[in-house]
């Protein structure tokens, strides 16, 4: 399994999103998958074999590194990646029990015709009702998982800058001992870029939050007929 | 990491053959595990040995204490772990691709002999239902699931277990080999190293993540089979204790009250006799019996009123096999699909009126052999209830119950409107019922009644009907 076949999954579910869930799909595939796979591993491919440590005791270099490195940035952004992406599948999920249900229930009506089914399979469905709840409790989880794993990576890494020189005393390093980091400044500006388009989904996702809530209440508005306030609140959110 | 794609794609094929929470493990095992395994676990373990750094020059001391201190390596160890717990699914698949094989023959062989019988027929009856149930086969032709019965649900449970048990058996193993965490350091003593050795692991803070990890998926993954188990097992002892009425699956889908328009079709679409009925308001029991639907939780679809199809059917006989499935005419879905386009309150009381008014007029018209049709029709639809099922029963009843609603000033909601109804229903229960249609099925409701009376107060009529609601009333209470 790689990001491709993880691409084949969600890519599904693009269909169905709003127009700002399409483009945070995009940014998530073009600027942190894409970026992760072609440029960040092999900027940090070589961050163990390149960790020098002015000793010649053995050991000590692993250890150090250890130390400072619990866990790499590379396998952080690819756990932050799929933890994001998983509540998509939730609507994907609730969509296809949904179209089950139309199959079923066109199949009951007697009309079995290929061109019947194929039209559940391609119809667009609207996000209302139970799939607007749903959207929403993933649009929410995204944001808590993107926010725990920016805070998780401040917790681990504080700072966005990729140290150069670091000291280390562990057992079995004699006294303190200097190590080197490989490639600090390539790594800075590659952290710098992924912590910025996190930031970016945040955003977007937070921002489509907002304009499915404003569309749920100007369609409510609009329904309630008998509401003069309702119809004026609506004409507002409309001419946003 | 090799190629996952053949695993992959026959496991996409299982995923079809699946429960709901079936689905949902195989999208763990495909996402959290083999994904991870491939981008991110496998570049952790990549330098193991290489990186792995011991305090002498002994020459091979570094390899024997490399061996002895990992004797598999852990990414090995979880390629293992998913393929022995992917397989009991392929053998689950293999036997459910057998008995669609099966079915499929069947049905053609089936469909061949109605084609001779419609040959050598002249009945104009006769030949109209012997075309509706070749239609019936050629709907059951687009079933590309089989149904979870028989000894296809024995070699589904057995597969759950078995998965289970490997499942917990490489949690245990993963444990035993290299506990929770790795160390950093390793004190190596083996043959030729000299006295005892440091060496020290690569990456373990790293290392040690990803097996909690994978710890923790593979003890969800565990919980889901676990999950299965019970929720099969509960079905079996409902269906033990209600008989072999009910099959909560369709219930599920038409139970979640989210989507009226599906409750409203489920009230007025056909059902198959192998699907079973739903119930709208009720949190039915999911019990599936002999006939289990395929897919437990995508099964919303309950008949329409016996009323509305039986002026098709046979008016002679009383014996409709019951395992005819009524197709609902063109009309019908014609105002199925009015039903999803308007308000659903509005359509579902008309509908609801038609209904009632059909059912209230051959309710009124006394014994079966009277004039007309449709009050033949409707009681012939109570004599073809019978044999079948309960569930049968309570979808007339379920008409009533909405007639009596929408008669309600305000229908309110629907608990409260079935309660309401079901006390009026019993009140108003008619003895205009033959006793000779209904017996069989009265001492049938006779018992389940009795078996259920305790938990609700028994009504002022002691009808079939009554006893009906009376456990879709306590199945639903049961339920919550």
């Amino acid at each position: 399994m790689n990001w491709a076949s993880f691409y084949a999954v969600l890519s599904g579910v693009n269909r169905h999103s709003t127009g700002i869930g399409r483009i945070w799909l995009s940014v998530l595939f073009i600027f942190r998958i894409l970026v992760l796979v072609v440029a960040a591993e092999s900027v940090w491919g070589d961050e163990k074999a390149h960790f020098i440590c002015n000793t010649q005791q053995p050991g000590c270099n692993s250890v150090c590194y250890d130390h400072f490195f619990p866990i790499s940035h590379i396998r952080l952004w690819a756990l932050q990646l799929i933890m994001v992406s998983t509540p998509a599948l939730l609507v994907a999920m609730h969509i296809a029990h949904r179209r089950h249900i139309d199959k079923k229930l066109y199949r009951q009506a007697g009309r079995t015709s290929p061109k019947d089914l194929e039209q559940i399979k391609t119809q667009k469905m609207k996000i209302t009702g139970a799939l607007w709840w749903t959207y929403m409790i993933s649009l929410l989880f995204r944001v808590l998982f993107e926010s725990a794993f920016m805070y998780l990576f401040y917790m681990i890494y504080p700072g966005y800058k990729m140290f150069r020189l670091v000291k280390c005393d562990s057992y079995p390093c004699p006294n303190i001992v200097d190590c080197f980091v490989s490639r600090p400044t390539e790594k800075t500006v590659f952290t710098i870029f992924m912590l910025a388009v996190s930031g970016v989904c945040i955003l977007l996702n937070i921002a489509e939050i907002i304009f499915l809530v404003a569309r749920a209440t100007s369609r409510h508005l609009n329904n309630s007929k008998d509401s003069a306030v309702g119809a004026w609140i609506s004409q507002k959110l409309c001419s946003f | 990491m090799g190629d996952w794609n053949l695993l992959g794609s026959i496991l996409e094929e299982v995923h079809i053959h699946s429960t709901i929470v079936g689905k949902i493990w195989l999208t763990i095992l495909f996402i959290f595990r083999m994904l991870v395994l491939g981008v991110a676990a496998e570049d952790v373990w990549d330098d193991e040995q290489s990186e792995f750094v011991c305090n002498t020059e002994q020459p091979g001391c570094k390899n024997v204490c490399y061996d002895q201190a990992f004797p598999i390596s852990l990414i090995r160890y979880w390629v293992l772990q998913i393929i022995f717990v992917s397989s009991p699914s392929l053998v689950y698949m293999g036997h459910a691709l057998y008995r669609l094989r099966t079915l499929e023959k069947q049905r053609h062989k089936k469909k061949a002999q109605l084609k001779v019988e419609l040959e050598e027929t002249e009945a104009l009856e006769d030949h109209k239902r012997i075309e509706k149930e070749l239609k019936k086969l050629d709907e059951q032709k687009k079933v590309r699931k089989a149904p979870l019965r028989g000894s296809l649900l024995r070699t589904y449970v057995l597969h759950i277990l078995t998965r289970s048990v490997v499942e917990v058996g490489f949690i245990v193993g993963q444990y035993v080999l290299y506990g929770i965490g790795l160390a950093p350091l390793y004190k190596c003593e083996r043959d030729p190293c000299p006295n005892s050795v440091d060496c020290f692991v690569s990456r373990p803070t790293e290392k040690s993540i990803f097996m909690i990890f994978m710890l923790v998926i593979a003890g969800a993954s565990l919980f889901l089979n676990l999950l299965e188990i019970f929720h099969l097992g509960v079905r079996k002892i409902k269906q033990t204790i209600y008989g072999s009425k009910y099959n909560g699956d369709e219930d599920s889908v038409c139970r979640s009250k989210k989507n009226s328009m599906v409750q409203q079709v489920c009230i007025l679409t056909n059902s198959s006799p192998q699907k079973h009925m739903h119930l709208t308001h009720t949190s039915l029991a999911v019990v599936p019996d002999k006939q289990t639907e395929s897919l437990p939780l995508y099964m919303p679809m309950a008949g329409p009123p016996p009323s509305h199809e039986v002026p098709k059917g046979d008016p002679s006989g009383s014996e409709q096999p019951p395992r005819e499935n009524r197709l609902p005419s063109q009309p019908e879905f014609q105002t199925l699909q009015q039903l999803g386009a308007t308000e659903r309150r509005s359509t579902l009381d008309s509908r609801l009126h038609s209904c009632s008014s059909e059912e209230s007029g051959p309710k009124g018209s006394g014994p079966p052999r009277n004039v007309g049709e449709q009050p033949r029709a409707s009681l012939r639809a109570s004599h073809i209830e019978i044999p079948a099922a309960l569930r049968k029963q309570s979808r007339v009843s379920q008409c009533k119950d909405f007639s009596e609603e929408s008669d309600s000033p305000e229908s309110g909601n629907y608990p409260t409107a079935r309660k309401a109804s079901f006390m009026s229903r019993g009140l108003s229960e008619s003895p205009s019922d033959s006793p000779d249609s209904k017996s069989g099925s009265d001492t049938e409701a006779n018992r389940i009644a009795q078996g259920e009376s305790p938990a609700i107060t028994p009504p002022p009529a002691a009808g079939r009907r009554m006893s009906m609601s009376m456990i879709l009333e306590l199945s639903s209470i049961m339920k919550k």
